[in-house]
Parts: structure tokens; C-alpha cells; sequence
């Protein structure tokens, strides 16, 4: 039997590897695989900066939602997200002590 | 002070730094060995150095009771001109590198062009006097700055006496730029200072491959971080830490065979710096550098030599050592107890919250890190932090981690977290370890542009969050300081917001200009910065604010209050001990006391009080004992 290099072996199996994968119906679903990757992408970015701005909303964001009317719903949803990021058990003594 | 002078102080203070720190360049690397990546890198080390340098200095002087304007301005100015003629020659270089970081921006396409330009103009628009003195601020790091300053001397500030235990580096600095006569100035130091540890953040990017991309998200995502933001111009000392902390990382990284020795002293005094400007750091900045450099010294394919691996490490606790000397020595000096800053209450019997909070904490602990509002937070990290934070995955993978300079720095950042988070679970404050959580900004900001490279749409995605969150930015706290009082507002109309700033407007315009000079004031406002100087070194104690406190009756409070010669009571109107104490004793006012209340709303209590008895007995006043400081004495009973 011939000796073949470590190496040799791996350059021999990434070819395959790439053929296999450069097969054109393989190609559709990468396509396909990435495209869903850039969504999930796109929603999560998307979720957090609405999730900042429904936390913290900028002075122009509360006055163009207090303008259209939005108000009521608006601080609905953020008196129900901004619980989960704030203290609900505050050690009362030691905030007194350390308003103080 | 116009703003022009303002700027012109700080950058002529900084030119001073940079002097001093060239002197110290000049012992530690006699024969220029250390390479410097770049022209402002090497001035950034040498502004940091000489300012811890500095801070140091004015330590030992403010001790010795020498801290004086003549002798504070000429050492400045000999500074000034050392960093003149020994830089001159360096300009000409820093002028190039920004014409050719200039170049690349302008051959960026378009999209990279505006995100580069919204991180200048986010850096810009951060200029700290945008926003006004806060908390602990305007309460003691700003107040203890004004009381060196004026009298001359190391003192502890009345009412936050164990503030003066804690290491030295802001403060310093503080009390120098306002015997330099400009204490806005402060605000902008802080800004520059934080600028310079930018420098070597982004150089200790470059090492770990970023690329310039990568380096302007990552200046970006400090930028836009809201502790940043809240630390910025408040008067607190906390970026002093993160810059120094930037500082020893960034050398900690750099260290190579041939420059060993200068090395490991730079990473020992930027890593005493840093303990000193924040001694939280001890438990989360200093694991997270060991581990950098056990994984620089500790290489597989070295030898293990004294030389090479534990000279290194001495060097570097010695120079650690040299500048944490400040803190015994003052401590002996001031409390006659060297190790008095250990012996005030540790943060690790302060206990904040639950349980269930802390469980949410660390549940949703990437959450927390960027849009946490928990209690003493103090704002978090950038939110694109948390925005990019699935494009790690699409790093390129690494063959062999430990050889990956990224990895290890991302490990390093997260075991400094770790470490605290471990040792104080309940005291989650982004300013406690902010310089560990900064440092993630690096492998998140290189998956990001490492992500965008592959195409366009994926270029898109970065670049449309990144605009839609500066322009978010910059609407959240541009309008901040034009609605609230701010420094800025104060230097374009001549005056505070007063609608907004009761307390200091009523210090400013009223207090001050009233009471006479060395009279005691029983205060523990947080507006103590704005009191005039005598005032504060002559306001009530901690000890008189706890034996006043502890009295069971009104009319032992009140006879204590007279008898400890304080005829003037300024206590902000709020739901805590003192104000609660007070509200109820000025229903109960008795026979021999008469009250001029000056103002009670429902922000302040400004009353002075004047009995109806003979007070020559009462044994406590303030005086000049030793001008110009103030100090509490015990009269002599004739």
C-alpha cells in the first residue's frame, strides 16, 4: 500500500467535501440555509432594538407616540417588559442607608 | 470660565501628563526598546503614565500639606514645556497617522463611511460637560477635589470621611485642574483620559486581529454604552480605572522577549493605577490580566527561566506596588491606620437585593449586561453588543484556540466577570467591572465585520442596525442635557436649570452669598460640591450625623445640634432617615430654640436655628487653625 501524508488525506477529503456540497441541489439548499440564517439574523437584531427602544425611548420616540395616540398601549407593553430588568426585592434598609 | 479656556485647560493639563509621562519613558526604556504600534498610542501611554504618575505626586505633596497654587501651577508649567520640547518632534507623525486613517475612511464605501463618521461624531458629542454633576459626584469625588484644593492639603471630607481611604488617582486630578482655576475642566480630562485608553483598547484590538473595521464598531460600541455615558461627565472617578485598565491589558499583550522588563514595569504601574482609581478592580481586572499573562509567559515552546518568566512577574508586582503605596501611607497619615480602606465596610456585606433578583440577573445575564435597570446598575453596555452577539459563531474557526490572541483576551474579559460576579453576586454595577465587560466589545465587534464581509445583504444587516442605534443615541442623550441642567447649559446662559437643579441653584445663589465665613452647616446633601469651601470642611460628620440620628427625643437633637455649634441646617426633603427625623422634630420645636426657616418645599429643609439660652459654653467651632484650611475645633471653656 502506498503512504499517503496526513495532510494529503485532509486535502483529499475537503475536496470531497466541496464537490459534495458544489452539487447544484445541495447549492439551492445553502442558498436556502443562509437565507434562513440572515432572517433569524435580522429578527434578533430587530427584537433588540425594539426592546431598547420600547425600554428606554428617547424624548423625540415618547413625543411622536404621545401624538399618535399610542400612549396607553405603548406604556402597557413597557410596565410589562421592564419588570424582568429590574430589582423587584430591593433591600430597603440599604437603599435608605445608602440614599443617606 | 468661556469654553475655549475650559478646553484649553484640560489639553494644556494633558500636554503636562504627557511631559511627566515622557520623563518616566526616559527611566524605565533608557535605550528606546519598546516598540509603540503607533505615534498616538505611544503619546496615550505616556498622557496615562504621567497622570498616574501625577496623581501620585500630588498624593504625597497634598499630605505634606505643600499642595499649594504657586507650587501646583509651576510644576505644571515645567511640565508643559517638557512635554513640548520633548514631543515637538512626534507631531509632525501624529498629523500623518490621522491623515492616513483619513485617507481610509474616504476610500470606505459609503455605508462603512457613515458609520465611521457617527462614531467621531458620537465620540464628539460626548464631551462630558454636556451633562451635569451627579450623585456621587457632586456628593464626594468632585467635593473631596475642592476641599484639597482649597485648603492646601490632604483632608477627609466631613461626612464622607472614608472616602479619603480609598486609593487616589481622579480625584487628583480634580483638585489639580481646580487649582489651575478651572473645575469644569475636570469633566474634559475625564474625556480625554478616556480617549487615550480608547487608543490602546483599539491598538490592543489591532493585536488581536482586528481590522480597521472592526476597530471603529469597537470605539462605537464604547461609546454608545449607557455606563460609559452615565460615568462621563458626573464628577465620578470610574473611567479613570478603565483607562488605566485598557492600558495594562493592552501592554500585558504587547509583551515581548526583547522588551520584557519595560513591559512588565508599564503593565505594573497601569495596573496599580487602575486598583487605585477603582479598588474593585482588584477582584475582577487583576485575575483577568493574570490570565493574559500566564497565557503570554507560559507558552508550551518556552523554556522556563527565572529571567523569562519570573523576573517579569516581580517587576511587575513592584511597580503594582510602587504606586499602591499612596493608600498605606496615607491611610497612616490620615486615620493612623494603614490599612484603614480595608477596614470600612466591604462591599460584600452590602447585600442589594433577593434571591429572585439575582436569579433574573444571571438568568438573563447578557440582557442584564446591556438593558438591565436593576438597582445601583448604573447603566450597561452597548446594546449593539448584545445585537451582534450570534455572529461569534461565525468567527473563523481556529485549529488551535490557546494560539488564537482573540480567544484568550474574550476568556481573560469573561473570567474577570466571572470572578466578580462570584464574589459579589448582589452588587451588579456596570462601574465595578466595566473594563472587563468593555473588553468583549472586541471579538463581538470582529464577528460583526467579519460577518459583513461575506456579502452584501450580510453587509446590510451590520450596517442598518449599527445607523438605526447611533441615530437612537444620539436622540436618547443629546436631548438629555438640553432638557435637564447641564454644565454645558450652564456655560451657554450664564446659569444652572434651576427648574431641575433646586438644590444647587439654592447652594449658588443663596447659601453661599448668606452664611458667614467658617460657620457649621449640619448638611449631608449630595449637592456638597456646590457648598463654598469653608462650609464643607466645617459640615456635620458622620459621627454627628449617626449621634444625631441615634437621639430619642427632639429635644435632645435639637440641643445637640446648637451644642455642636451648627446653626445652619440644609437637608434635602426626602423619604430617608435625616429628612424623616427632621420633618417630624419641626413640629416639636421647644421653648428655648427659635427657628428662621429660610426654605421648606418639598425638595429642601433650609433652616438656622438660634437659641433663646447662653451658647458661649458650646464647646464645638470651625476656624483656620492652619489658613486656608478650615478645621473643627474644641473651644476652651474659659
Amino acid at each position: 500500500m502506498p503512504h499517503i501524508a496526513f495532510e494529503e488525506i485532509r486535502v483529499t477529503k475537503r475536496q470531497m467535501v466541496k464537490s459534495h456540497l458544489m452539487k447544484p441541489d445541495l447549492k439551492i439548499q445553502r442558498k436556502k440555509l443562509t437565507l434562513l440564517v440572515n432572517i433569524l439574523l435580522g429578527l434578533w437584531v430587530g427584537a433588540i432594538l425594539f426592546l431598547q427602544l420600547i425600554l428606554y425611548p428617547p424624548q423625540p420616540v415618547v413625543t411622536i407616540v404621545n401624538e399618535l395616540g399610542f400612549t396607553e398601549p405603548f406604556y402597557n407593553l413597557q410596565g410589562k417588559i421592564f419588570p424582568t430588568f429590574q430589582t423587584s426585592d430591593l433591600n430597603l434598609e440599604f437603599a435608605l442607608k445608602f440614599n443617606d | 470660565m468661556d469654553t475655549l479656556s475650559i478646553l484649553l485647560t484640560a489639553i494644556a493639563y494633558s500636554i503636562a501628563c504627557i511631559g511627566m509621562g515622557d520623563m518616566a519613558m526616559r527611566i524605565i526604556d533608557k535605550k528606546g526598546k519598546l516598540a509603540y504600534s503607533s505615534t498616538l498610542v505611544g503619546f496615550s501611554t505616556r498622557f496615562l503614565l504621567g497622570q498616574g504618575l501625577l496623581a501620585n505626586l500630588w498624593v504625597f505633596m497634598a499630605l505634606a500639606g505643600i499642595f499649594s497654587p504657586l507650587l501646583i501651577n509651576g510644576i505644571i508649567v515645567l511640565l508643559i514645556i517638557g512635554g513640548i520640547v520633548l514631543n515637538y518632534k512626534n507631531f509632525p507623525d501624529v498629523i500623518n497617522q490621522c491623515r492616513k486613517i483619513w485617507h481610509e475612511i474616504m476610500n470606505e464605501a459609503w455605508g462603512w463611511k457613515v458609520i465611521i463618521f457617527s462614531t467621531i461624531l458620537v465620540w464628539l458629542i460626548w464631551v462630558p460637560y454636556w451633562f451635569p454633576l451627579e450623585t456621587s459626584g457632586s456628593r464626594y469625588y468632585m467635593a473631596i477635589a475642592k476641599t484639597i484644593s482649597a485648603a492646601e492639603q490632604l483632608k477627609v471630607l466631613p461626612g464622607y470621611e472614608d472616602v479619603a481611604s480609598l486609593g487616589m488617582q481622579g480625584e487628583m486630578q480634580f483638585a489639580a485642574l481646580m487649582t489651575l482655576g478651572s473645575p469644569e475642566s475636570t469633566q474634559v480630562f475625564s474625556w480625554l483620559t478616556m480617549t487615550a485608553g480608547c487608543v490602546l483598547l483599539l491598538s490592543l484590538g489591532r493585536l488581536v486581529g482586528l481590522n480597521r473595521r472592526s476597530q471603529w464598531l469597537t470605539l462605537l460600541m464604547v461609546f454608545t454604552s449607557s455606563a460609559v455615558i452615565i460615568l462621563s461627565g458626573s464628577g465620578k472617578t470610574d473611567l479613570y480605572g478603565v483607562a488605566f485598565a485598557f492600558a495594562a491589558f493592552y501592554w500585558a499583550l504587547k509583551f515581548e522577549e526583547k522588551d520584557q522588563l519595560q513591559s512588565s514595569v508599564l503593565v505594573g504601574l497601569f495596573s496599580g493605577m487602575a486598583v487605585m482609581a477603582k479598588l474593585n478592580y482588584a477582584v475582577n481586572f487583576l485575575p483577568s490580566l493574570a490570565l493574559i499573562l500566564f497565557w503570554k509567559l507560559f507558552q508550551p515552546s518556552q523554556k522556563f527561566t527565572f529571567k523569562t518568566h519570573l523576573l517579569p512577574l516581580i517587576i511587575m508586582g513592584l511597580g503594582g506596588l510602587f504606586i499602591a503605596s499612596q493608600m498605606p501611607v496615607k491611610n497612616q497619615f490620615l486615620f493612623a491606620d494603614p490599612m484603614a480602606a480595608f477596614n470600612t465596610e466591604d462591599i460584600s456585606s452590602q447585600v442589594w437585593y433577593g434571591a429572585e433578583t439575582i436569579r433574573r440577573v444571571y438568568l438573563l445575564l447578557p440582557f442584564s449586561l446591556t438593558i438591565g435597570a436593576f438597582w445601583g446598575q448604573g447603566g450597561g453596555v452597548s446594546t449593539l453588543m448584545l445585537a451582534f452577539l450570534p455572529l461569534l459563531f461565525f468567527l473563523p474557526k481556529q485549529n488551535r484556540w490557546r494560539e488564537n490572541p482573540l480567544f484568550v483576551v474574550s476568556v481573560a474579559a469573561i473570567f474577570g466577570l466571572v470572578c466578580w460576579f462570584i464574589a459579589y453576586p448582589s452588587n451588579f454595577a456596570l462601574r465595578y467591572f466595566l473594563a472587563c465587560a468593555l473588553l468583549l466589545a472586541l471579538p463581538v465587534a470582529k464577528a460583526a465585520t467579519d460577518y459583513a464581509s461575506i456579502g452584501n445583504f450580510n453587509e446590510r444587516l451590520v450596517q442598518v442596525p449599527v445607523i438605526i442605534f447611533v441615530v437612537y443615541t444620539v436622540l436618547g442623550y443629546v436631548s438629555y442635557p438640553l432638557e435637564t441642567g447641564s454644565t454645558l447649559r450652564q456655560i451657554a446662559t450664564g446659569e444652572a436649570n434651576c427648574s431641575n437643579e433646586t438644590m444647587r441653584c439654592l447652594i449658588t445663589d443663596q447659601v453661599n452669598n448668606e452664611l458667614p465665613l467658617g460657620v457649621r452647616v449640619f448638611t449631608y446633601t449630595r449637592h456638597r460640591y456646590w457648598l463654598r469651601p469653608d462650609l464643607i470642611q466645617c459640615a456635620s460628620t458622620t459621627e454627628e450625623l449617626n449621634n444625631f440620628a441615634s437621639l430619642n427625643s427632639s429635644d435632645l437633637r435639637w440641643k445637640y445640634l446648637v451644642g455642636r455649634g451648627f446653626h445652619t441646617i440644609l437637608v434635602e426633603n426626602r423619604n430617608t432617615t435625616i429628612p424623616d427625623i427632621i420633618r417630624a422634630d419641626l413640629l416639636e420645636i421647644p421653648e428655648w430654640l427659635s427657628i428662621t426657616i429660610l426654605q421648606d418645599n418639598e425638595n429642601i429643609f433650609y433652616f438656622q436655628l438660634s437659641s433663646k439660652e447662653d451658647t458661649s459654653t458650646n464647646l464645638i467651632g470651625c476656624g483656620q487653625i492652619t489658613p486656608p484650611s478650615w478645621d473643627i475645633f474644641e473651644k476652651s471653656i474659659p
